[in-house]
């Protein structure tokens, strides 16, 4: 029981120090994400870091003191299905997504809500394997999340509402997103799914600030272009299910 | 149940122009729907005004009664329902409604008389707005988000929430997409070191506060770590008189709020 307790003196103290500077920092620049490893009390992009490492260096929690974790608070996302999230942590403030394109806010000491998004999904969308959404990038001050409609929107950080909200491509022909963005400079970097309904992936570009497609590069080629007819064989295995890393330095 | 509306909802109004019909419309308005959207149809705090033409969710009479029977998904707008958990109004009474709508519908509202590129310099500039409102993402956060509110709230509702900010608090209109929507009462804490905090609160439960101040940032708040807690019905919206924004550019700032949501 000793050892509980004085772990649990350990987790809020971890807590403490990312919350001393309260009220939080807002701006998540380019520069905090490039360097997200000097936050370890941060958690500021899929994966930790543009590495795509999904390792902390925080030692506090470590093989010997693992097993004596506790939960201190609970969440529930208000939808039935699969969780497939990975939350995200700004200076206190924890973002995360849930089933049917949610997205929220919680503070991190408490899990008490801060805003709560719920995406407005019609009702013939046909996700092939779970509505599941696996989460948020953040840039500045807005989120990013790709939905299950194939439309990409940016919340305002400290409110929940939509800042923008663009539609990738047609959801009817089967087209969804359920990764997370990855926010890089100025853009937002996002692949598409639908393999199983025999889509012609992409990955797509849009400016953070105003929503505007820069690019779309296709995973397979299209008629006329070179390679194309190797694809006919296989239609549609071209979807993007994972998510971008590299080497940060590198363009 | 969804296939009855459906049904029904191809039919156009069987009593549309009846003023019999529009009548008992009017009564069941009254009872079911002004809580929201005002006596007379001409908007409450939540719900938009259905006085005006323009209607985003719906246009012809089929679509209303969709809009009526099943709700508006992500938004406050409740379906009727029909297993007691709405007011569960008949068919026959819908159409009543939507007949009685129709009639108070003014067809062609008058085009703000101000200019909206005046007033867009003024919201961003001189009358201060934008410090607290945002409209196309651009602007401040304190106060609520404002691209859609020239659609859905009279001239006369936009000037009275301008000139007596605390007469009615404004619900967000975008805040019916959340699942706790907030008014825009403010709140004041003292912390337990002292420190004095003044602003709206974004959510609140029984023992934690997070709330937002004019400066935008965000605290997140224990009540029992706090010296004091105390919210009023008064806004932090200034009182905008004649003084501090005369009648006409109030006029253009309408015109610019007006001519946004008609996008």
């Amino acid at each position: 029981m000793r050892a509980r307790r004085s772990f649990a003196a350990l987790f809020s103290f971890l807590f403490a120090c990312s919350l001393l500077t309260s009220p939080v920092r807002a701006q998540v620049t380019f520069e905090r994400l490039l360097n997200s490893t000097k936050e370890p009390q941060n958690w500021l992009t899929y994966s930790g870091d543009y590495s795509g490492r999904r390792f902390s260096p925080l030692e506090q929690i470590n093989t010997t003191n693992a097993r004596s974790l506790v939960a201190k608070w609970v969440y529930q996302t208000g939808a039935t299905g699969k969780l497939e999230t990975t939350p995200l942590v700004v200076d206190g403030i924890l973002y995360a997504t849930a089933q049917d394109d949610r997205a929220f806010a919680l503070d991190a000491r408490t899990g008490r809500p801060i805003w709560l998004y719920q995406h407005q999904l019609p009702g013939d969308i046909r996700p092939c394997c779970g509505r599941v959404n696996r989460g948020l990038a953040i840039l500045g001050d807005k989120a990013f999340l790709g939905t299950l409609d194939s439309h990409v929107i940016a919340l305002d950080t400290k409110t929940g509402n939509v800042i923008w909200d663009v539609v990738a491509a047609d959801y009817q022909k089967g087209y969804s997103f359920t990764v997370a963005p990855l926010a890089v400079k100025n853009l937002v970097v996002i692949g598409v799914s639908g393999g199983e309904y025999g889509v012609r992936g992409f990955i797509d570009a849009y400016d953070a600030a105003t929503g505007a497609r820069k690019w779309r590069f296709y995973t397979v080629p299209g008629p006329g272009e070179p390679g194309h007819e190797t694809w006919r064989v296989i239609p549609g295995r071209s979807a993007v299910l994972r998510r971008g890393t590299r080497e940060p330095t590198t363009q | 149940m969804a296939a009855t509306a459906t049904c029904a909802a191809d039919d156009h109004n069987p009593y549309a122009a009846d003023p019999k019909a529009g009548k008992a419309g009017e009564y069941e308005f009254r009872i079911n729907c002004a809580l929201c959207h005002g006596l007379g149809a001409h908007g409450g705090g939540r719900g938009p005004d259905l006085t005006q033409a323009q209607k985003k969710h719906a246009h012809s009479d089929a679509e209303l009664f969709q809009v009526i029977s099943n709700g508006i998904p992500g938004t406050v707008m409740p379906a009727n329902g029909t297993n007691g958990q709405g007011v569960g109004m008949t068919d026959e009474e819908i159409w009543q409604i939507i007949t009685y709508i129709r009639s108070v519908e003014v067809k062609a509202p008058a085009k703000p008389a101000g200019s909206a590129a005046h007033g867009k310099e003024l919201f961003y500039g001189d009358a201060n707005c934008s410090l607290c409102h945002m409209v196309e993402g651009r602007g401040g956060r304190l106060g609520p988000e404002l691209t859609g509110v020239g659609g859905s709230r009279t001239r006369e509702a936009i000037i009275d929430s301008v000139r007596n900010p605390s007469r009615r608090l404004a619900w967000g209109l975008t805040e019916a997409t959340k699942e706790f929507p907030q008014e825009y009462e403010t709140v004041a804490v003292v912390t337990a070191d002292g420190k004095e905090i003044k602003g709206v609160a974004l959510n609140e439960d029984n023992f934690s506060v997070q709330m937002m101040d004019a400066s935008e940032q965000i605290f997140l708040l224990e009540k029992d770590e706090l010296r004091s807690f105390k919210k009023t019905r008064e806004s932090m919206m200034p009182t905008y008189n004649a003084d501090l924004l005369s009648d006409k550019d109030l006029e253009d700032v309408v015109a610019y709020l007006v001519s946004v949501a008609a996008k």
